[in-house]
């Protein structure tokens, strides 16, 4: 273990991935400062520039972005109220109370702390459990690989949405997509429709900078997404580091923040957001003084920042020992890997030890640069707030161009790309959620090839499924994920006559 | 959302009606197991099942009072300039050049897409061209199509 832990930093602390990691992790916190454009977008939109680099400082650079944005969202959550990202919903609600009693400063402060302790263990985690669920993940085989996708899905679709069924016809459209072009045994055509633009499917980069990119920028243009008095607001940053009391306070959510955050990452579905939420509803439970949260108590803030970082990093857990993403960043990271020839999975570690464990270790490296960033430059990050959504939108839309582009060098995937961003403006209209669709159409050809190699090996029976215990125990999972919410549902237009 | 959900749902019906008859030409068994139109159909019929499910649950919802019929709501004119900008880009890209269509691409939207004045556009434009240059072109190393431009070099004496 400590050897490879020194070949990662050995990799991680060479300059041109120090370089890479320091990239991403400034361009995660300008992310996650700036409402609107999400870590999915900003991935989306750079996974094409990184075909030219080296797979570990791709994936070094994508992946800081990852993590780094969770950091951005709790500036803006904290100094005006406006959570930059999803993961720091939750800190708005003590972390801006407490920014109103004069302590933004306590607030960020212990934020950067228990975010950066949060990785830490979470990139602890990784290091421990990494290896023996590769080995574990080593006796699988295609039925078990089949059942754990479909379980995946199915899991992430019902904790990840307000509408299951909505998540589900997104997932299956997402599939869909996925079988465009030729079939990944026999090679016939599928779904082209006779035209030659589909015989090699759709690329990933445009369809995700479309559905995540091009659609926000839509929305911004029809005047969905508001900037009015953002740029308004005075911030009075005093006291960065917490005092005695504030650690006093602290030491207990982070503690148990850690854990939580950690193995509610490895779910499928479940990642920062939920441990955020989850670790602030356990706090304010388990308080002697539950009804000081949400006047500005530093408990509400500590827990849930330590928790969707130490989150952000359990969900490298099945990407990097099953190659299976289980949120719509850690598929894009998966084609980051793929794009470069290089499968993630059980086999990663034997095969190659230098970029599992040049990647591990660049996120601890990166979690002490967010640290170093964050705290003496938390002004400069909030003037980021201030470029006009007038201008940053078609800057967007121009490196989304070029990353279409550099895809084949081909103009025809800025066109499918535009046209994905019309579909994911609507998506977003209809309350279809996109990332579903994004994850199903990179598991959907992982999933099929496993199925069918299943049947095949079991001469088309469906029991053989059942009959081993693991494949058996995710499809029993798979449906009660999708049973609970059917029932709740009939129950309800019951109740309602 | 019940209008909208009954307008989506008729969409992704008639969509998975589609995909099942382009699935249906392929073979779904072979002699091994499954073939290549085994997938495809079967997530054509969980596609039409759950089409109708939307349908159904939007059909047992309440109508709400004041339900928004349009799409786009706010500012259409808007929308469509850069819906019609973007296709716009993707359509002439190849054919004029980056330089040149970024160029005319920024003008555009900046001055009377987002009505900004002729100093901040011609400020950002250059920027951005020249940014995006260095880093795509001289730092990434990504061969943008030249275009009109290169043409009329060539014709430089």
């Amino acid at each position: 273990m400590l050897d490879n832990l020194l070949l990662g930093f050995q990799i991680s602390l060479s300059f041109a991935n120090l370089f890479y990691c320091l990239v991403g992790v400034t361009l995660g916190t300008v992310v996650g400062v700036m409402p609107g454009l999400g870590p999915a977008a900003t991935i989306a939109l750079l996974l094409p520039l990184t075909f030219n680099m080296n797979v570990t400082a791709a994936v070094i650079m994508l992946a800081g972005i990852y993590y780094g944005v969770a950091y951005g969202g709790t500036i803006t959550s904290v100094l005006v109220n406006i959570p930059g990202e999803a993961c720091s919903d939750v800190t708005c609600i003590d972390g801006y109370q407490m920014a109103r009693k004069g302590r933004a400063g306590a607030a960020l402060g212990i934020a950067a702390f228990g975010s950066f302790f949060g990785s830490t263990f979470g990139i602890i985690g990784i290091s421990l459990l990494a290896p023996p669920l590769a080995s574990l993940a080593l006796t699988f085989g295609a039925a078990e690989y089949a059942s754990l996708m479909i379980a995946g899905m199915t899991l992430v679709t019902y904790l990840s949405s307000k509408s299951v069924l909505k998540s589900l016809t997104m997932a299956v459209l997402g599939m869909v997509l996925g079988c465009i072009g030729l079939d990944p045994i026999h090679g016939t055509e599928r779904f082209t429709f006779g035209t030659l633009v589909l015989l090699d499917g759709i690329n990933i980069a445009p369809l995700a900078m479309g559905l995540f990119g091009i659609a926000e920028v839509l929305q911004i243009a029809e005047g969905f997404v508001k900037q009015d008095g953002l740029v308004q607001k005075s911030v009075k940053i005093r006291n960065l580091l917490p005092n005695r009391q504030d650690w006093k306070d602290s030491i207990g959510p982070i503690g148990r923040a850690i854990p939580l955050g950690f193995f509610l990452g490895i779910l499928p579905g479940g990642g920062a957001v939920m441990s955020s939420f989850l670790s602030y509803a356990l706090e304010k439970r388990i308080s002697k003084h539950p009804e000081r949260f949400g006047t500005g108590t530093i408990e509400g803030v500590a827990g849930p920042e330590t928790a969707n970082n130490s989150g952000t990093a359990g969900a490298f857990i099945p990407l990097l020992t099953l190659g299976l993403p289980f949120n719509v960043i850690t598929a894009l990271l998966l084609a980051a890997f793929m794009v470069h020839g290089v499968s993630p999975g059980p086999l990663i570690l034997r095969k190659h030890p230098d970029i599992f464990w040049g990647v591990v270790t660049s996120m601890y490296i990166g979690n002490f640069l967010l640290l170093l960033l964050n705290i003496p430059l938390i002004g400069l990050f909030i003037n980021i707030l201030r470029i006009p959504y007038s201008i940053l939108s078609p800057l967007v839309a121009v490196v989304c161009f070029v990353g279409a582009f550099s895809v084949n060098n081909n103009a025809t995937d800025v066109v499918v790309m535009v046209f994905f961003g019309v579909v994911g403006y609507l998506m977003r209209k209809f309350e279809y959620d996109a990332a579903p669709l994004l994850l199903a159409y990179v598991l959907g050809p992982m999933l099929e090839r496993s199925l069918r190699q299943a049947l095949i090996i079991s001469d088309g029976s469906v029991a053989f499924f059942f009959q081993r215990p693991i494949s058996a125990a995710l499809l029993a999972v798979a449906f009660i994920s999708l049973a609970t919410p059917l029932w709740k549902w009939v129950a309800n237009q019951y109740k309602s006559g | 959302m019940r209008r909208r959900d009954l307008i989506s749902g008729s969409a992704f019906l008639v969509l998975a009606i589609l995909l099942f008859f382009q699935a249906k030409k392929l073979t779904l068994w072979g002699e091994l197991g499954p073939a290549e139109g085994f997938f495809p159909m079967g997530l054509s019929l969980v596609f039409a099942g759950l089409s109708v499910l939307i349908l159904i649950q939007a059909l047992l919802k309440p109508v709400e009072a004041g339900e928004r019929v349009g799409i786009i709501d706010l500012n259409r004119k808007k929308f469509f300039a850069y819906v019609g900008l973007f296709f716009g880009f993707g359509i002439l890209f190849p054919i004029v050049g980056y330089t040149l269509i970024l160029a005319a691409f920024l003008v555009i939207i900046l001055r009377w897409v987002e009505k900004q004045s002729w100093k901040i556009t011609i400020l950002v434009t250059i920027l951005l061209i020249g940014g995006s240059n260095l880093l795509f072109v001289g730092i990434l190393k990504i061969s943008m199509p030249e275009g009109l431009l290169s043409s009329a070099f060539s014709l430089w004496p």
